[in-house]
């Protein structure tokens, strides 16, 4: 499970604890979504935001959403500002999220 | 139901029964009539016995009517029109008096008749429990009342304990009752149908979709597991719609939609995404919504029929786990949540997890939160916060670490496990007198160094918290942890607040509705309550081991801390001792 996230270089660690924090089906629904998921990953790493564990073990919603979708949502923020922020608590992704 | 408990309420009844005063109130209805009388026709005043109104006159005006009484009597006497005028003055005021009485006392007798409607109505809520129901918090409240005047405290603790579980295992059965688990062998299981591919291109291509775009072994499926007639209706339907999919990105959600789900399923949450566009005033295209929800694909599919499994013409299904559909679980989320006041597509929007999780654990989230006083606002706002079952444990670690603000802010938050190195790293940061909470524009925020788990802030990674905080662990004759882990928190404390270790804790060191403050060292009162009533129920009420337990479970405390609060708890020993 979880192999396309494994090859990018997510840690076994990492897939543990998102098999553990969320339900067989969202894991499923992310293999069917993986191209898209791939997409956001890489996105963020653009944006320099270092906790994509973090993201992916307690905001695994956020990579079902597409690219577009977040720069959108980021491009309501002070990029380096809000990914300080993030990149020191995670929670902080919540503000982007659900403004 | 238990004879004590039934004499308790007929006592109850009886003393009620006996303060409603009729005798009272018929005569007032007599001296109204009476009253009335002499102002319809004033010679009635002859026979009027004054003594009957001498409480609710002035001597004066008692005399002035007992003169004019005689007047009336005499026949040479002629009473003036000013006379009359006069008696009708002074009847009228008297009238006046005696109604607002006779309201008044028809009021509390009112009262009364409710107060043994009420008492005959949590009677019989009593009985429904020996009958498969359970009783609310507020009742139990005045069972307790009402039990503790005519039965010994020992007995009455004993029947509400056993009231309480019995209560537990009925709410715990209706429970079930809504959300039984499919037993595998009762799940619908595609059968092959192996229909014409061709006639399936047509179909997709006749609703200007392109089949090409779907890999051929998600394509096969269709062939194999489809039937025409259905896919042709959800089409049918999503063009009604104005609903086109993007096929290549959700192919194999919309393939397993198509094999698995109804034009019924599929319509009923269109409406109720048309619904939310509309209370919400989105200004996303109903395509758009539609999509959204489309990545959590079994909330199409109902919970008896099997979802990714398959069964060959003759053969079997195959091995594989229990998973049935979400259909159920997203109709009954949306309505509570709607029910609730939140914007169900902005939860569809950022975390539709929420919308297929099991309903009792949603609404169970909820209460969680509510029970601790966090912001409706805020959780709804957050709804990853939703997806765990420890918040109740989580969230008194912050209470006792300085951190209920912050949970507050960041519901989601109280997924963190109680053994997180980010708690250990919070209570050295209060050790050490370090600020951590950052406010920002939207919420507040922690440092790197206790959120980041690679950071190993203050030294602490996931193994050694406890060693670097010198954390003391105090043993225990029972295990306790056992004790509480057999029930699920009702969030009915009633049993608690009425021992006699917690009453003196609750007078000399509660703060405030969250915290005990015993010399300094802070402890969640939610915690303490819950875990001892647990105790209580479990035979371990009124033993000071147990309410120790019940005051450290979780917390992270060195051993000056521990005494501290044993120390300050021990208190209430000496005063049983008095």
């Amino acid at each position: 499970m979880l192999q396309f996230l494994k090859d990018i270089g997510i840690s076994d660690i990492t897939i543990l604890k998102m098999i553990n924090n969320n339900s067989e089906d969202i894991l499923y629904d992310l293999e069917c979504d993986q191209v898209n998921c791939l997409e956001v990953i890489k996105y963020l790493q653009e944006l320099n935001i270092q906790v994509i564990d973090d993201l992916l073990i307690n905001e695994i919603g956020m990579f079902f959403k597409t690219k577009e979708y977040l720069v959108n949502k980021f491009s309501k923020f002070n990029i380096s500002e809000i990914v300080d922020d993030i990149n020191d608590d995670y929670i902080a992704i919540e503000s982007v999220l659900y403004d | 139901m238990n004879e004590l408990i039934t004499r308790a309420f007929r006592e109850e009844k009886q003393a009620i029964e006996e303060r409603i005063n009729t005798a009272t109130i018929l005569d007032l209805e007599v001296k109204i009539s009476n009253l009335k009388d002499i102002l319809n026709n004033p010679q009635s005043l002859l026979n009027f016995n004054m003594e009957d109104i001498k409480d609710y006159i002035t001597e004066f005006e008692h005399d002035n009517l007992e003169y004019l009484k005689q007047a009336l009597g005499l026949e040479f006497f002629l009473i003036t029109d000013n006379e009359l005028e006069r008696i009708k003055n002074i009847i009228s005021s008297v009238l006046e008096k005696i109604e607002k009485i006779y309201q008044e006392q028809k009021q509390e007798i009112d009262k009364l008749h409710n107060e043994i409607k009420k008492l005959e109505n949590l009677e019989e809520s009593v009985r429904e429990i020996y009958n498969g129901s359970y009783i609310s918090s507020e009742d139990l409240r005045i069972l307790v009342e009402i039990l503790n005047k005519y039965i010994d405290i020992s007995e009455v603790n004993k029947l509400i304990g056993e009231l309480c579980t019995l209560s537990i295992i009925n709410i715990s059965k209706v429970d079930e009752l809504e959300l039984e688990e499919i037993p595998d062998e009762e799940l619908e299981i595609a059968q092959e149908t192996n229909i014409d591919s061709n006639l399936v291109e047509a179909l997709f291509s006749s609703y200007g979709y392109n089949i090409d775009l779907i890999k051929e072994e998600t394509r096969n499926l269709l062939y194999r597991y489809g039937t025409l007639e259905n896919m042709d209706a959800i089409f049918k339907l999503l063009e009604d719609n104005n609903i086109f999919v993007n096929i290549k990105r959700f192919q194999k959600q919309f393939c397993n939609i198509l094999i698995h789900s109804n034009k019924e399923n599929v319509s009923t949450i269109i409406e109720l995404l048309k619904r939310d566009m509309i209370v919400n005033e989105s200004s996303e295209t109903l395509n758009e919504v539609f999509e959204n929800v489309l990545c959590a694909q079994e909330i199409f599919i109902n919970r008896k029929r099997a979802f990714r499994r398959y069964k060959k013409s003759g053969g079997s299904s195959g091995g594989g786990q229990n998973n049935g559909g979400r259909y159920e679980n997203f109709v009954i989320n949306h309505d509570y949540l709607e029910s609730l006041g939140a914007n169900v597509l902005k939860i569809i929007d950022s975390c539709e997890e929420v919308m297929r999780m099991n309903p009792n654990r949603l609404k169970r989230c909820v209460r969680d939160f509510d029970f601790y006083g966090i912001p409706k606002e805020s959780y709804l706002n957050s709804p990853s916060a939703f997806k765990v079952t420890t918040n109740l444990e989580t969230m008194d670690m912050f209470i006792e670490l300085g951190g209920y603000e912050y949970a507050c802010s960041n519901p989601s938050m109280l997924v963190r496990a109680t053994n997180s190195p980010m708690f250990y790293r919070l209570y050295k940061a209060k050790e050490e007198n370090e600020q951590v909470f950052r406010k920002t524009k939207k919420s507040i925020l922690l440092p790197k160094r206790i959120t980041v788990e690679s950071e190993k802030g203050y030294g602490i990674d996931f193994t050694n918290g406890s060693e670097v905080v010198k954390q003391y662990i105090p043993e225990f004759s029972t295990d306790y942890g056992l004790l509480i882990e057999k029930d699920t928190f009702d969030y009915n404390m009633t049993n608690a607040l009425n021992d006699e270790l917690i009453k003196f804790l609750e007078e000399n060191y509660k703060i405030d509705d969250l915290r005990y403050n015993f010399n300094g060292v802070i402890i969640s009162r939610n915690k303490v309550l819950r875990n001892y009533e647990l105790l209580i129920r479990h035979g371990q009420g009124g033993k000071f081991e147990a309410l120790m337990y019940a005051l450290t479970k979780n917390s992270i405390l060195n051993e000056e801390e521990f005494n501290l609060v044993f120390d300050c708890a021990k208190k209430v020993l000496e005063k049983r001792g008095r």
